[in-house]
């Protein structure tokens, strides 16, 4: 166990500066000057020489590197060609919304899915079942944004119950759960279809084992035999996929994050696509994609408490 | 092939009403594409001001859009784009792949190791993330994007493909045929790979599903197909901004994604059911 956590903790260093290896190239991988195409279409020579001079584009590239590397445990991530700002005060102050969307979402879709899941694994090949399933594979063909967009129509724009876009605030008050429930919903829906697929399958292969007919014949009750013995085996792997969901749910809210305009690290990186700001959209990219691994690596480490008879070598 | 020819994988989904579901909506909307001029009332960028955002009417089925366009033509014309960026995707993701995975897989060693941490970095990018990243490279356009998704599709195809060939290895007739001198090459190509095709072709088809999803939103994002191009994302992004008024215009374009996803999700969860014999 102890080599497992070591191993894996070595593979997370290792993922880390690949990645911030791919992010620090994006810059140097643009077709053309990198400066100038980060100053615009109607930049000066002098505005160009200034970007370049700005983000260190006239050293060798390895000295970029490990200024970059640097920086990053400083607590440096550059600044804004946009607006001038330190991206570290852009992301601390917006990646929280972004958290507390994608968490959330998780939150609601977890239970939903494995209550669903079970249901349909325990009237396998009845109507619930099919109902259930059908609704999962709708869940996941669904494209999120029109989700969102119609959810907004019907009930902000038709009904005027909730707000269309925004964030009202703290999520303890009425006004910040307001503007948190269509987003929420939005992005769980698909979450919360893939999780259901995913109980099912994995119960339906638990409620195959032998030791599961044992517990039946030995006359336990159907409850104790779905929740204690089939469930709980069942749910490590549900888990698993949870983790990497909430990845998928960050991913997944660069697009929401729009639709709604919220103000999260999602809608800040498409913008910084859109206006070529590299120190922004790098530093997006790098946050999210460690945060992800993060996410794995504490699930995997759950894993292995959980599931005693998993050995990790 | 033997695998994937197989009578019984073959009765076995024909009988399977999701991969039968699947097959008509697909089919249905290859037809649409092909015949796209000769179905569409109107041409694609037919404007005319004087009807834009009517309702849905006896002219214009779905009504039209902020510049008189006709949403059902422009529907029509969409599944064009919808398609090849699945295809186009979905190819670049698998001819890069099985070489890849062939090479993980077969030769094993050193060179395993590197392609499979490589793989490992490329995942660790959720969602559309690496797609970001390789538009935030080569610049917005509907190209970019297909490349950008097929790139993202690498790593998964990659994996498959190496798990496959790990599990197909030690089989008895590969044994045979080292035995009788077949080269390294021949026996990746020959009867290693047809043992491939299967399940390449499930995560294919479901991949196609979620390529399509991923460049309507990357379109959505204005990161994809520019105007004024008929594609279904960006018809939805440009009917965002009269919700309120025409809700027809961002309803219709929703719906045509739904469907076509829905369709390569069911014929995947259908031929997964039939050739996998251990989802059964």
């Amino acid at each position: 166990m102890i080599n497992y956590i070591i191993r894996r903790l070595f593979s997370i260093i290792f993922i880390f500066f690949a990645v911030s290896i791919i992010v620090f190239l994006t810059m140097h991988m643009i077709p053309g000057d990198p400066a100038r195409v980060m100053a615009g279409m109607n930049a000066t020579e002098a505005d160009v020489r200034l970007i370049r001079e700005k983000l260190g584009l006239n050293r060798p590239l390895y000295i970029q590197y490990l200024s970059y590397i640097k920086g990053i445990f400083q607590g440096d991530l550059g600044e804004s060609i946009q607006t001038g700002r330190p991206v570290a005060q852009s992301l601390i102050s917006r990646y929280p919304a972004t958290l507390e969307l994608a968490g959330l979402s998780l939150l609601l879709a977890f239970p939903f899915a494995v209550f669903a899941g079970v249901v349909a694994a325990n009237n396998s090949n009845t109507f619930l079942d099919s109902a259930i399933m059908s609704g999962a594979v709708f869940g996941i063909s669904m494209p999120s944004f029109w989700r969102g967009l119609m959810l907004m129509y019907i009930f902000s724009l038709t009904l005027g119950w909730l707000p269309a876009s925004g964030r009202g605030g703290d999520l303890f008050q009425l006004e910040g759960l307001k503007h948190l429930i269509l987003p929420v919903l939005t992005l769980s829906f698909g979450s919360m279809a893939y999780l259901t697929r995913i109980t099912r399958s994995a119960m339906m292969e638990v409620l195959n084992k032998e030791y599961v007919d044992t517990a039946r014949s030995k006359g336990l009750r159907e409850q104790v035999v779905i929740y204690k013995h089939t469930l709980r085996n069942a749910l490590i792997s549900v888990i698993t996929m949870a983790g990497m969901q909430f990845g998928w749910l960050l991913g997944g809210a660069v697009v929401i994050e729009t639709v709604f305009a919220w103000p999260g690290v999602g809608r800040m990186l498409v913008n910084a696509i859109f206006a070529r700001d590299f120190p922004v959209v790098q530093s997006t990219i790098l946050i999210i994609a460690i945060s992800f691994t993060l996410i794995n690596l504490i699930v995997d480490l759950l894993y292995a408490f959980l599931d005693p008879r998993i050995a990790y070598d | 092939m033997e695998k994937l020819l197989n009578l019984d994988s073959i009765r076995l989904l024909l009988g399977n009403r999701s991969a039968i579901l699947g097959l008509i909506v697909i089919a249905f909307v290859i037809i649409v594409a092909i015949f796209a001029p000769y179905i569409a009332p109107y041409g694609p960028n037919d404007q005319n001001l004087l009807k834009r955002l009517s309702a849905p009417n006896q002219e214009h089925l779905l009504g039209t859009d902020g510049l008189g366009r006709d949403i059902l033509s422009r529907i029509i014309y969409g599944s064009r784009i919808s398609l090849s960026v699945g295809a186009i995707s979905v190819g670049v993701g698998v001819l890069v792949a099985i070489p890849l995975g062939l090479l993980a897989g077969y030769g094993g060693g050193l060179l395993d190791d590197i392609i499979m941490r490589i793989v490992d970095v490329m995942l660790s990018f959720p969602s559309i993330l690496l797609a970001l990243v390789v538009i935030s490279i080569l610049g917005p356009g509907l190209f970019n994007v297909m490349i950008a998704i097929g790139i993202w599709s690498i790593p998964l195809f990659t994996r498959m493909v190496r798990g496959e060939v790990l599990s197909t290895k030690e089989e008895v007739y590969i044994e045979a045929a080292r035995s009788i001198g077949r080269s390294k090459f021949t026996i990746a190509i020959r009867h290693i790979l047809p043992n491939c095709f299967a399940p390449i072709m499930v995560l294919a088809t479901l991949r196609f599903a979620s390529a399509i999803l991923s460049a309507a939103a990357l379109s959505f994002l204005g990161l994809g197909a520019q105007p004024p191009t008929a594609d279904w994302g960006r018809m939805l992004s440009q009917g965002r901004q009269y919700l309120r008024t025409a809700w027809w215009f961002s309803t219709f374009p929703g719906l045509a994604i739904m469907f076509t996803v829905l369709g390569f999700n069911l014929l995947g969860d259908g031929l997964r059911d039939s050739f996998d014999p251990r989802m059964r």
